[in-house]
């Protein structure tokens, strides 16, 4: 009867039918699949998209008061203590700067930090385990669709809702940060807190902590197991980058001879200082206390001057890309890692 | 109503083969699930899949609708292999307590299943399956009762068109009356569309009537493989008083599946090696489900496969390394002109199309 492939005319099946369902969408097979996946976690993709949408509402209007308070008080680049003669005088003002919009700043960070290990979660790992657990697999794949464009779907279209509720939020972030982050906030971009919730980080960690879910849930199978697996692994990956990030891009160095102040700009990543002698050796261990005689123990070792490896401002987003760049690799590895052992059992 | 269904498939029942397994086993961990599984389906069919809890019936059916991959052996659906796009899309799998998404209504579990099969849905036959069983359509899936789960799975599995149809357990859990609607449902298609089934259930008497066709497993291997009728009439119900602890020897020398004494009666069901001699007995020819349980309850009596449901031997001549699944056993029709000499065609002990006891290997020492 109906059995004939009519790609044009789908409908035909359902026309002459009185009552029951008739909506008329969804008909090509990633059509009905991107449907279902929809359908079954829209409560999660709804509560993603609002809070993000929220936290970007909230980030723009704390940009037009941060803008407008700095503009007021004219304390534009001034940190607290600050060697800019421009900023004298100003500590007070950047004092109460910080007590009016610094909970709020953190507040966003630490929701944008969060953010990956939360749909790791609550997203990522019940995205298959649940499935599995449950044997709802088998209705879909007893269906026609294959098991790796339900996987497709499956993994996409979340992929798809995280990366744009993250990006949303990212981006609004970041142009908060133009005007309210560093000096005046206190908030460098270096910090964990900071460098996490910044530009393209926290989207490479979303779909990073997506992609463990979906593969711990696929090799678990429990949903709680999973969630469990899925946390450890991502704060795992954020840790380790962590402890690697200095490492990513060459650092700077400045040397400050003896007798001048050393100190690198307020926005620069201080990674190793320490002190070098007239041959250019380093001594990263002061080998003097800061007891009396210090100056003369530091001229018997031949110390000429301090050195400080920094990372300045202008490395923030290439170190930004390429940790992304390194979480956005190791998310596809996993990927291809859950699409061969999804055909290798279900063909 | 048997014969009904038998004149129905008879027309279409032609060589063609639904479904194949060679030497077909899968392992959930250490244990064999189901192991050196070898029959042939012929198709247009309705074959009931019948064995004791554990034996592998639910294996089998992920194996042949592609749910899961053989760990050894083969299986193949018109000829190619289950996982494929074009078999996926033929084959419907009801699998066994019909998983449904709890939080979808009826409607959407039905939207679903015409999103997921293109081209194949046929939603009359889906919504009417859904009114007949009185399933509210706006109700979640997660909460109906049993039987509507199982009705609103069969619609979908019906919908879908399909040409091979697995069904596990579907009975389980109707009232009487759904589960006649069930029947007459699955005998309704099956005649109108020529679609195989494969049905598996534990409700012996109700797959009397309904089925055409039988393969029954024990401990992961078949036992029992062929036309229903011709399963029956390899057997005889003899039923006789008891005189002593032996049964007589007249009917000792038959194979004996099964016997029961209930006071100073004894009922046998026994595997004919020709006619039953005459004495102080009856002997009847058994029911299905008689015959059923016979098998069911002596899991040690020799397997028996009929010739019909033996696998076509020149394909597993194609097919180097896979083991033999039933040595010793006639082939079905005669041996091709391209066998080898000396080959798995030609088994030493029979012409083809007699009726073989053999043992199963597994410790049978009837």
């Amino acid at each position: 009867m109906t059995t004939t492939a009519h790609p044009g005319t789908n409908g035909r099946g359902t026309t002459g039918d009185p009552g029951g369902t008739r909506e008329m969408d969804g008909r090509a097979p990633l059509g009905g699949l991107l449907w279902l996946v929809w359908r079954q976690h829209r409560l999660v993709f709804g509560v993603l998209l609002a809070a993000a949408a929220g936290g970007a509402v909230w980030c723009a209007v704390l940009r037009g008061q941060t803008a407008a308070f700095i503009d007021a008080h004219h304390i534009a680049g001034c940190s607290q203590i600050s060697l800019d003669p421009r900023c004298d005088g100003t500590q007070k003002a950047v004092t109460a700067f910080r007590e009016t919009f610094g909970p709020s700043l953190r507040l966003v960070e630490v929701g944008l930090v969060l953010l990956p290990a939360l749909i790791g979660l609550f997203l990522g790992a019940p995205l298959i385990a649940r499935e599995l657990e449950a044997g709802t697999h088998k209705l879909v794949l007893t269906q026609s669709v294959g098991p790796l464009r339900w996987l497709a779907a499956k993994t996409g279209l979340p992929a798809l809702v995280v990366v744009t509720a993250c990006t949303g939020l990212s981006l609004t972030f970041s142009w908060l940060w133009q005007v309210a982050g560093d000096e005046v906030s206190g908030y460098y971009w270096y910090s964990t807190l900071g460098f996490h919730s910044l530009g393209p980080v926290p989207v490479a960690y979303a779909l990073l902590a997506l992609a463990i879910g979906v593969l711990a849930g696929l090799l678990l199978r429990r949903t709680v197991l999973s969630m469990g697996v899925t946390l450890g692994a991502v704060v795992a990956v954020q840790v380790v980058l962590a402890q690697l990030r200095p490492y990513l891009l060459p650092t700077v160095t400045t040397e400050f001879p003896k007798n001048r102040p050393a100190q690198v700009p307020d926005d620069s990543w201080l990674v190793g200082q320490g002190h070098y002698t007239r041959s250019g050796a380093r001594l990263s261990d002061s080998p003097c206390d800061a007891s009396a005689g210090y100056e003369d123990c530091l001229r018997q070792h031949g110390v000429v001057g301090q050195y400080m490896d920094h990372h300045p401002a202008s490395h923030h987003w290439p170190l930004a890309w390429i940790e992304a760049g390194i979480v956005l690799a190791l998310t596809a590895a996993l990927t291809v890692v859950a699409f061969r052992v999804m055909r290798r059992r279900h063909g | 109503m048997r014969p009904m269904a038998t004149d129905q498939v008879t027309g279409r029942a032609s060589g063609r083969t639904a479904v194949e397994a060679i030497g077909l086993g899968r392992r959930h961990r250490l244990r064999w699930a189901l192991r050196d599984c070898t029959f042939r389906l012929p198709a247009g069919r309705i074959c009931a899949l019948v064995g004791p809890g554990g034996s592998g019936k639910s294996t089998l059916l992920s194996l042949v609708s592609g749910l899961t991959r053989p760990g050894e052996g083969t299986v193949r659906v018109g000829g190619a292999a289950p996982a494929t796009a074009a078999n996926r899309a033929r084959i419907a799998h009801l699998t066994q307590g019909t998983p449904l998404y709890p939080r979808l209504t009826v409607a959407e579990t039905l939207r679903l299943g015409r999103g997921l099969n293109p081209g194949r849905w046929n939603a009359r036959c889906a919504e009417r399956i859904v009114r007949e069983g009185r399933v509210p359509l706006d109700a979640r899936a997660g909460t109906l009762s049993g039987g509507q789960r199982t009705l609103l799975g069969l619609a979908l599995a019906f919908a879908k068109s399909p040409e091979l149809l697995l069904l596990d357990e579907p009975l389980a859990g109707l009232d009487p009356l759904a589960r006649h609607r069930t029947t007459a449902l699955l005998l309704a298609q099956a005649a109108e569309h020529g679609t195989t089934v494969v049905l598996s259930s534990d409700l012996l008497a109700e797959l009397d009537g309904v089925c055409d066709y039988l393969l029954v497993l024990g401990g992961g291997r078949v036992r029992l493989a062929g036309e229903v009728d011709d399963l029956i009439g390899a057997h005889a119900l003899v039923m006789g008083a008891h005189r002593d602890a032996a049964l007589p020897p007249a009917i000792a020398a038959h194979t004996v599946i099964d016997t029961q004494t209930s006071g100073r009666r004894f009922t046998a069901v026994v595997r004919r090696k020709g006619t039953v001699a005459a004495g102080p007995w009856e002997t009847a020819e058994p029911s299905l489900e008689e015959l059923l349980l016979a098998y069911l309850r002596a899991p040690d009596a020799p397997a028996l496969i009929a010739p019909s449901a033996e696998p076509v031997p020149a394909r597993w001549h194609r097919r180097p390394g896979n083991k033999p699944g039933i040595p010793g056993m006639p082939r079905n029709g005669p041996p091709g002109p391209r066998s080898r000499p000396g080959g798995r065609d030609t088994p030493p002990g029979g012409a083809a199309g007699t009726w073989h006891d053999h043992h199963s290997g597994k410790g049978a020492a009837a």
